[in-house]
């Protein structure tokens, strides 16, 4: 926790230090940028619908680095989930499986995601290929995947813009209210973010994969399959991801574009940083930053100012943070040696 | 000359050293002992410019060094060698040493080479650091050192990690370093070595400078007693019990174990454990002992043989054999963890579910048995001193009561008291009936708490210490 107030005084004097390069007046930015967020009920509903898939995908990520799996591949998983969910919902249009037809594309976008880290983890599992760098690669492909899905095969027939079909209301996530985007996602992902904290501290399994996580060598003298432990924590990982752009798709919009993914599975790595990889402590993280994401549509009347203004805030905290644990580690190196 | 006027350091409320005033001379192997947490790696840190005084000053020649600036002071001839090794196990030992050429002067590879000829040191120069020994790699990180021919060299703890034969090349070492005018700081806990390798010996207790005496005032009794403050408990202890019944025992049929590069480390072995019995393995570090120790706890793959356990083949998800490794930080704990999770290992493993309050309570419950120095079983395991987390490990492991126990250099870098308690746990847990083995480069340990001693040489085992020495 103490981390996490650190974390936040960092993003206050980043987002006031950016204010500064940006040339906004600090005081009327700041009032815009927290009314843009939690200023009204909209806003709010935004910064929540926001902070939905971004919290999935940092616990996604968390599941995976807590474990020592190194998953840079969210984003792909994320992609691949939404497009198995798609795939199923072009089968189940017609029906009338209504909610079960949720949850049936709900599934197929948490095993789509473990599909797409599954196979990172097998390559190094069999051969020893990095994590990272195959995660990397495979968010590429999940990308073009996607192009090459919306354009081919799960095109609407008869539509001129590559979209999927519209999935009717029956089979998507419940919303809050016809005003608002808000939807049913973010209690599944909360529900997912305590459930991701129960199994890394109060159970067997998360326990060895935090021990993984810590130190390998630790684990094989105590005999616990390191391997196999990141292997299961990359599924579950995917899984989450996937879930994810299950969610998204089912929440939103009910149809995938090409641009479908925001960039979520990217920003859930940072945002889990920010969080100090505790499923608990990356709510409010995630929720911090959904509010931002909402509340820089009300900054673009000063000059240029986009969404790129939340990569900076949170670029530049994850590396302040990065930097103050560093110090910090040589500190503590200095004394134990002492 | 290299002087500490009235050096002081705290680390908030602890004083890790106490206004201490020490002159060391050239020519001569200074050593510098005390307990563990007495300030002696406080004190090499200020040295060596890692750290700066609360207070005073250090003086080379008459010339003030710059405090908390280690470049610097290598730069002005003050050379540390480190108790852990500060290499990259990736490269390789040239490459090693070409890196830590960097920045200072621009010794070429040739005549580091041609100091490891004068000191006739056969180095693999081509071989990376994590495959060659740990006495290697000692040689490696002295031959750092040396290379910029330094004024002071300082040796943190540098017997720690080396078998005997190894002691005695790198104490006539030392001495040679002293007799061509430099000034050789010694850390140690070993009162023999300490005794063999100096001409002068300061004493810390607490952060408190004790004293410091010529070599001929003092006897080994009268340095444990300034060590410690008071008198030891003995470790004589009286051998276990032999007449247990022989057919209890843990068998070991043709044992052919390989190291992670595919070489057969251990070769056909045959031997047999008594209940109740400590066996011990000495030898040369780096001869197949490691790779047993494993291979026995079921850490680590065999490649042919047996090992079965009363009669039957040990099974180790069905058997928990206790195992503590001969690294504490790097395999023993996880470092960046609390007491509790490092505790609840071994109980897990042993079959045992997890939960929350049970851990912690084991965990406190432990904590004080073993009177473990710890504020808290929240306290991450490297907030620890050596011997406390030593003490963890075994806790966690003892805890089990395990039927077979592997233990490796269980009281490397610990001090007297700490080693008397690891070495009394041990026999505690023959005499309950465990078979215990223990790997250890420490002689003294070897001969003080085992009934059997065999020697490793080559992946082979010896009744003989000299019969290995010269395989």
């Amino acid at each position: 926790m103490k981390q996490f107030v650190v974390t936040v005084s960092f993003v206050v004097a980043v987002i006031l230090v950016s204010f500064m390069v940006f040339g906004v007046p600090i005081g009327e930015g700041a009032k815009l940028l927290f009314e843009g967020a939690f200023g009204d009920k909209v806003a709010i509903s935004q910064s929540i619908v926001r902070a939905t898939p971004i919290l999935m995908t940092a616990i996604g990520i968390t599941i995976a680095w807590r474990a020592g799996a190194f998953n840079i591949g969210g984003e792909g998983q994320l992609i691949v989930g939404a497009l198995l969910a798609a795939s199923i919902g072009k089968f189940i249009l017609q029906s009338n499986l209504g909610f079960f037809g949720c949850i049936l594309m709900m599934v197929g976008a948490a095993v789509g995601g473990a599909m797409w880290s599954g196979l990172a983890a097998i390559l190094y599992l069999k051969r020893g290929v990095d994590l990272v760098i195959s995660t990397i690669l495979l968010n590429f492909i999940g990308d073009k995947l996607l192009i090459f899905f919306v354009e081919g095969p799960l095109r609407k027939q008869g539509q001129t813009a590559p979209l999927t079909d519209q999935l009717p209301d029956s089979l998507m996530l419940p919303k809050f209210s016809r005003q608002s985007d808000l939807h049913f996602g973010i209690f599944i992902a909360l529900g997912v973010a305590i459930a991701a904290g129960y199994w890394l501290y109060r159970t067997k399994p998360g326990y060895f994969a935090r021990i993984v996580g810590s130190n390998t060598e630790f684990a094989r003298s105590n005999r616990i399959d390191a391997e196999q432990v990141k292997f299961r924590a990359m599924l579950l990982s995917g899984a989450v991801c996937g879930l994810a752009g299950g969610i998204q798709y089912l929440g939103i919009n009910g149809q995938l574009a090409s641009s479908f993914s925001q960039q979520y599975g990217f920003l859930g790595i940072p945002v889990a940083l920010i969080g100090a990889l505790n499923p608990i402590v990356i709510i409010p993280s995630a929720l911090l930053f959904g509010g931002l994401f909402a509340a820089t549509s009300n900054l673009s009347r000063f000059g240029g100012i986009g969404s790129y203004f939340v990569y900076v805030v949170q670029a530049a905290t994850v590396l302040g943070l990065l930097l103050f644990r560093s110090i910090n580690d040589r500190r503590m190196a200095v004394r134990n040696e002492g | 000359m290299l002087r500490a006027i009235g050096v002081s350091k705290r680390f908030g409320s602890l004083e890790a050293l106490k206004s201490l005033s020490v002159d060391f001379l050239p020519g001569e192997v200074h050593a510098v002992v005390g307990e563990n947490g007495a300030g002696k790696s406080t004190l090499m840190n200020i040295l060596g410019g890692f750290l700066t005084p609360s207070s005073g000053s250090i003086n080379l020649n008459g010339n003030e060094i710059p405090s908390g600036d280690p470049q610097r002071c290598r730069s002005l001839g003050i050379e540390m060698i480190h108790q852990h090794f500060k290499l990259v196990p990736a490269f390789t030992v040239e490459e090693n040493l070409r890196l830590s050429q960097l920045g200072v002067g621009q010794n070429s590879i040739q005549v580091i080479k041609a100091k490891a000829d004068e000191f006739g040191w056969k180095i693999p120069w081509e071989s990376c650091i994590q495959d060659v020994s740990v006495g290697t790699q000692q040689r490696v990180e002295i031959l750092k050192s040396v290379a910029t021919d330094p004024t002071v060299v300082i040796f943190d703890e540098p017997t720690a990690v080396l078998g005997i034969e190894e002691v005695a090349e790198l104490i006539g070492f030392l001495r040679k370093l002293a007799c061509d005018g430099k000034v050789v700081i010694l850390i140690a806990h070993k009162i023999d070595e300490v005794l063999a390798a100096s001409d002068r010996i300061t004493v810390l207790r607490q952060g408190e400078h004790i004293g410091t005496m010529e070599r001929g005032e003092v006897d080994s009794a009268k340095l444990v007693d300034m060590m410690i403050g008071g008198s030891v408990e003995s470790l004589t202890n009286s051998m276990p019990d032999q007449n247990q019944e022989a057919t209890k025992s843990l068998e070991v049929k043709n044992l052919w174990v390989q190291d992670d590069n595919e070489q057969d480390v251990v070769q056909g072995l045959n031997f047999r454990v008594k209940k109740g019995a400590i066996i011990g393995i000495g030898g040369v570090d780096g001869n197949g002992q490691v790779q047993l120790a494993e291979a026995l706890a079921g850490v680590r793959k065999i490649r042919t043989g047996d090992i079965s356990l009363d009669g039957n083949i040990l099974d180790w998800d069905q058997c928990f054999v206790g195992y503590v490794p001969q690294d504490r930080q790097s395999e023993g704990l996880a470092i960046n963890l609390n007491l509790i999770e490092n505790i609840a290992v071994s109980g897990l493993m042993n079959g045992q579910d997890y939960s929350n309050s049970d851990q912690h309570e084991k965990a406190s419950r432990l904590i004080e048995q073993y009177a473990i120095k710890a504020k808290s079983p929240r306290d991450l395991a490297k907030q620890l001193s050596g011997g406390n987390q030593q003490k963890v490990i075994l806790a966690r492991v003892l805890d089990q009561n395990p039927k077979v126990l592997v233990v490796v250099n269980p009281t490397r870098g610990l001090d007297v008291k700490a080693a008397g308690f690891v070495h009394q746990k041990l026999l505690d847990a023959a005499q309950s009936g465990a078979y215990v083995l223990v790997v250890t480069t420490d002689r003294d340990e070897l001969y003080a708490i085992t009934s059997k001693q065999w020697f490793m040489s080559r992946g082979k085992l010896f009744a003989d210490e000299k019969e290995a020495l010269a395989s």
